[in-house]
């Protein structure tokens, strides 16, 4: 049943990538690389892959990126100098505050959804939630516009959820793995089926659809066989062999921290460099209302040697020039402490952290004012972070695209890319 | 034909009562053949190819699958053929819609049609509520009435999830009644002029101030969250102008307006006066059966009862009293419990029987269900620049459904009655604009996938796995985990610090947002799922849980509240280890039509098509994929149910002494396709078990490639 037929694109003859680009340039009746071009001057991208750290929940912005020593509002913690002089982190971050110079740190994010739902959706795709539109997440948007490269998904979620395709089709949803370094059980045969029973099997079915499709009549059985052809060459890939993180040496393990998160850092850096456009690697639990420092200094432990670990071995192989590292989470957290020693949601100023791709580190962009209450400087609009990302990969983020209802959107909603990011 | 039956019956009707007409009721074979005849008249200008009536046995799989969600067993199908041809069908029909089974199979229908998501506020009641709304054949109406008006505890009264699904926001109310209940997308005019139709910001503005008074709150007592409810406030939040028209002007309370014309009068075969005069009836039989009840009850029933009444109260009345009054006194009071009059004023425009659009909104949902197409499409678009292909029979329908006291199982059996469900397919060389044609004047069956559920149970009927069948200790299995283990205290002299709470850090990988139970799971658990308990579910828990904690002296109360609050130990240190553990594994799968719904992220069914029902445009995509090969060649389901196992039937025509190769071949395609094989067929499962290490095995991927095909997942 196919109601919507022009709405769910899968894998139906006409791709729906020649389609919607054909309707953009009709629209906009200009070049796409001049308007590129125009966003930010003297810029070549580099940037080809993007990891996204989801930090669900709502992660502190004083606890982590932003702090406030000595005010009513620092909390428990310190600041501490990185390798850049003049800017400071939470001391929750020792070994992330040596990798600086390759870090832009942006403390003046201004939102506007203090809702966990309604927040993590617009972080997520840039748009603010809306009844009867399901706008795609950051991430199908580069798989919508990058072509693949390599066996592997264009766009690889771990751990937890990514936001859907909407209206970019079913091609552009994250191929979803629970936890890195499990074997994902449906890139193999099961184990009781050998090599050459699997493929024998594989045989019989394709002959047997064959002598069907004729009575079926369906537009979607030469999809169906498509998708089978794709399905089987992933299982034969050895690209695949970029999931098994446990594979690495122990020292390497161990340097990531020895940790889910770490390993999903770790697996997120063998995606990228198998060719996947876009990683995400999502961890919960920053919805710190009771207890907020202790819970911050532990995920300070999970999380420091990871990113640091990342950054310092993309820089050393080169690739972290095309990669782009980008956390994000829904909002911060309330300057004042609450009685249980519980920070809450916070939309109004949070912070975020991007390394690479072109970005230049060792800079901060915008401040919050003295006790991280609201943005101070240079603001920056949800959208304009989900524009920078477009703007590294050289995608321009007003391209528009159609709705199954043929309504034009915007990749990205109304956003400017941050231009301090690139210069 | 039916007209003139209706006439005839009019006249002695009309001279015995004469205050309302009576007429005779139509069954459901009668309003399918009269719609089939209104259908072919406005046809009448149309060209396609015509395609013959479905097979037999074709008929038999598909109305399994649509009726029941799930294809016929081997002994289903011998009892099917029994039955004299001519009574085959609607017999079958019959049966399958007194089956429990077919509350289960609809009940996913309106859990889509209503979004109802097991994991918020009260949703599982909801769930629960629907399928025994389904089971107990309550009125179409009726159902929407108390969604629409429901007021009270999230999960105490389960309609509430309805309008808890939004938070109760009154704007996106406003558009869900509409598109949900009406299939009219009048969401697009809460902030502009509606592009495409006839609705104002102010048409929009109107219908939402029945939701102007409606709010979600939270209660909570000695700390604790009591539940959600859904409450009437005194003020309207539903102001005019809008805000951003405002410009300092003052915005007043709007008053609530129905914005949808309803018919001026009866219609030509009289289904309001039917309607009226079915409840009448309705209303007399339920009043007769209470007076004979209570003539029939004997002394001991009685006695019973009053024994029963004076040990609850005995036992409650203190408490159970007080702590009742309590809940009500809590916050707001008397508003707690306050119904609300708007929205019921809201439920009764919607359900009148003056307002065709909703039934006409129905009938074309079910229709598009069931013959996998719709006389308007999308089916919650209906507006006049999409007009309905079929207008007449579409209205024609819908006055039956009301005459029929919005029956469900009524409008279903029509339906599968109607010459246009029981088509087959065009055969030979089709053109595609003729299919299209022919699919549009329902002259063909479109090519229709399985719903995921349906896909899901079948594969489970077709492999026997309902029930074990492999002997127990047959399947042992080592199965390696890893799991976290503290393996001392964190070296931390300066701040010796809690353990977080749970949820609040941790190491846990993030289970979906915000600890959303949407969240994917790993492994082959993505074939497996949660089921409800639709009898507990809908159990009244408020007073229960009110008259514990009122029994529980604080301090005990603390104390419990205490444990879930960190402890007073250092931080620890964690290892992961490898953990190996024996299991037998012996699958055994059941229904998912009662899994708690929608499934996680990733599992069989969201990648079959189920949507996780979050935003109102979210319709089943069922178009492949390449997760979905994955997932069929790869998966725990189809393999379990593709090998062949001892404790089946098949086992002994394999693998036995009296084992007979082509009676083992003829079921493995009855018992998967619902067909015999044909010559070609026989001969090519030949070769497959010749060409195995064992015949067991032969037959195993046999199986794998029926359950794999095409004509597998797509209905005859």
């Amino acid at each position: 049943m196919s109601l919507r037929s022009s709405g769910c694109a899968g894998y139906n003859a006409l791709s729906r990538r020649t389609f919607l680009g054909a309707a953009t340039g009709t629209f906009l009746g200009m070049n796409l690389q001049s308007l590129v071009a125009r966003a930010g001057t003297d810029f070549t991208p580099t940037a080809e892959h993007v990891i996204l750290f989801w930090n669900g929940g709502g992660m502190s912005h004083i606890d982590t990126f932003d702090p406030k020593p000595g005010r009513p509002t620092q909390g428990e913690f310190e600041p501490i100098p990185t390798s850049v002089p003049g800017i400071q982190i939470s001391e929750i971050f020792p070994l992330l505050a040596k990798q600086m110079k390759h870090i832009a740190l942006i403390r003046s994010i201004a939102g506007t959804n203090g809702d966990h739902g309604r927040a993590t959706y617009q972080l997520r795709t840039s748009y603010n939630q809306s009844a009867n539109l399901q706008h795609p997440g950051i991430g199908s948007v580069v798989a919508h516009e990058k072509e693949q490269a390599g066996d592997l998904p264009s766009y690889i979620t771990i751990g937890g959820l990514a936001p859907k395709a909407g209206y970019l089709g079913q091609r552009c949803e994250a191929y979803y793995v629970g936890r890195p370094g499990d074997r994902d059980p449906y890139l193999a045969f099961p184990a009781n089926i050998g090599e050459v029973r699997g493929n024998k099997r594989l045989d019989i079915l394709q002959r047997m659809n064959q002598r069907q499709n004729a009575k079926i009549l369906s537009d979607d059985t030469d999809s169906a066989q498509t998708a089978l052809v794709d399905a089987v060459k992933l299982m034969r890939s050895p690209a695949l062999e970029a999931f098994e993180v446990r594979k690495e040496k122990p020292e390497v393990l161990e340097r990531y921290g020895d940790s889910e998160f770490g390993r999903g850092a770790l697996l997120a850096r063998r995606l990228v460099e198998n060719g996947v456009r876009f990683v995400q690697v999502n961890r919960g639990g920053f919805d710190v209302h009771a207890n907020a420092f202790p819970a911050m200094r532990d995920h300070g432990d999970i999380m420091d040697p990871a990113l640091a670990s990342l950054i310092s071995d993309l820089a050393e192989s080169g690739l972290l020039q095309k990669t782009l590292i980008i956390t994000l989470s829904e909002f911060g957290r309330t300057p004042k402490i609450n009685p249980q020693e519980g920070r809450d949601h916070h939309p109004t100023v949070f912070s975020c952290l991007m390394a690479g791709g072109g970005v230049r580190g060792g800079q901060v962009i915008g401040s919050s004012d003295a006790d991280g209450f609201a943005p101070k400087d240079r603001p920056v609009k949800v959208p304009e972070i989900h524009a920078s990302i477009c703007h590294a990969l050289g995608v321009n983020p007003n391209k528009e695209v159609m709705t199954p209802l043929q309504r034009p959107m915007k990749l990205v909603d109304n956003g400017i890319p941050v231009k301090e990011l690139f210069s | 034909m039916i007209r003139r039956l209706l006439l005839t019956a009019l006249v002695p009707a009309l001279t015995a009562l004469a205050v309302t007409p009576v007429v005779a009721k139509p069954n459901p074979a009668q309003i399918a053949a009269r719609a089939d005849a209104i259908l072919k008249e406005e046809n009448k200008t149309r060209e396609f190819p015509q395609a013959a009536q479905v097979d037999d046995l074709g008929f038999l799989r598909r109305i399994y699958v649509d009726l029941i969600g799930r294809i016929p067993t081997d002994a289903e199908i011998q009892q099917y053929q029994a039955l004299p041809a001519a009574e085959r069908r609607t017999q079958t029909i019959t049966q399958l819609l007194n089956r429990n089974e077919f509350a289960n199979r609809w009940a996913v229908f309106f859990n889509d049609m209503f979004r109802v998501r097991y994991n918020i506020d009260g949703g599982a009641a909801l769930q629960a509520y629907v399928h025994e709304a389904l089971r107990t054949r309550v009125p179409y109406d009726v159902l929407a009435k108390k969604l629409i008006g429901a007021a009270g505890r999230a999960g105490s009264q389960p309609e509430t999830g309805f309008i808890l699904n939004d938070d109760a926001d009154p704007l996106a109310m406003t558009g869900v009644v509409s598109q949900v209940f009406l299939g009219i997308r009048i969401s697009c005019a809460q902030c502009h002029d509606h592009p495409f139709d006839v609705w104002s910001r102010e048409d929009f503005y109107d219908l939402a101030a029945f939701f102007g008074k409606t709010r979600r709150v939270e209660q909570r007592f000695k700390m604790r969250l009591l539940g959600v409810y859904l409450q009437e406030m005194q003020q309207t939040s539903i102001l005019w102008p809008p805000e951003d028209k405002a410009k300092g002007k003052t915005r007043k309370a709007v008053s609530p307006k129905f914005p949808f014309e309803l018919d001026a009068t009866d219609g030509p075969n009289h289904h309001v006066a039917r309607l009226t005069q079915l409840r009448e009836e309705l209303a007399a039989t339920a009043k007769a059966k209470q007076i004979a009840k209570v003539q029939a009850a004997n002394v001991d029933d009685l006695l019973d009862d009053a024994v029963d009444k004076a040990a609850t109260k005995k036992e409650s009345l203190d408490v159970f009293a007080e702590a009742k009054k309590d809940v009500r006194s809590i916050g707001v009071g008397a508003d707690m419990y306050k119904a609300s009059e708007l929205r019921h004023a809201l439920a009764d425009h919607v359900t009148n029987p003056l307002n065709k659009q909703f039934a006409r909104n129905i009938v074309n949902r079910v229709w598009a269900q069931l013959i996998g197409r719709g006389f308007v499409n999308p089916v919650d678009d209906f507006r006049k620049d999409n007009p309905a292909s079929h207008p007449r029979t579409l209205d024609f329908l819908a006055e039956e459904f009301i005459a029929s006291g919005y029956d469900f199982q009524t409008l279903v059996q029509t339906i599968v009655l109607t010459p246009q469900y029981q088509r087959g397919k065009l055969t030979g060389t089709v053109s595609p604009p003729d299919r299209l044609a022919a699919e549009e004047a329902f002259a063909t069956a479109p090519a229709r996938r399985m719903i995921s559920e349906a896909f899901f149970d079948s594969i489970v009927q077709a492999g026997h796995l309902f029930t074990p069948k492999h002997r127990p200790g047959d399947n042992m299995v080592t199965v390696v985990s890893y799991q976290r283990v503290a393996v001392g205290v964190k070296d931390d002299p300066k701040k010796p610090n809690l353990k977080p709470l749970p949820g609040s850090g941790g190491q846990a990988m993030m289970p979906g947002m915000n600890g959303n139970p949407q969240a994917g799971v790993g492994g082959y658990d993505l074939e497996r799922g949660i089921e409800i308990d639709f009898k507990k579910a809908l159990k009244k828990e408020e007073e229960l849980a009110i008259e514990k904690m009122k029994a529980v002296p604080d301090a005990v109360l603390e104390a419990e509240m205490m444990k879930n609050m960190p402890d007073q130990k250092q931080r620890m240190r964690y290892k992961t280890v490898e953990v190996r553990t024996q299991v037998d594994d012996n699958p055994v799968f059941f229904s998912s039509m009662k899994m708690a719904s929608p499934a996680p992220a990733g599992h069989f069914l969201r990648v079959f098509g189920q949507t996780d029902r979050s935003s109102l445009d979210e319709i089943r995509d069922h178009s492949p994929s390449m997760r979905q090969a994955l997932m069929m060649v790869n998966g725990k389901l189809t393999n379990e149910a593709a090998r062949v196992g001892p404790l089946e039937p098949m086992y002994k025509l394999v693998a036995g002494e009296k084992a007979n190769l082509e009676a083992a071949i003829d079921l493995a395609y009855r018992e998967i396709l619902t067909r015999s094989p044909n010559v070609e067929e026989v001969t090519e499962a030949k070769a497959i078990i010749a060409d195995a290490q064992t015949p067991i095995q032969g037959m195993a991927d046999l199986r794998w490639a029926l359950l794999n095909c095409n004509e597998f997942r797509y209905l005859p």
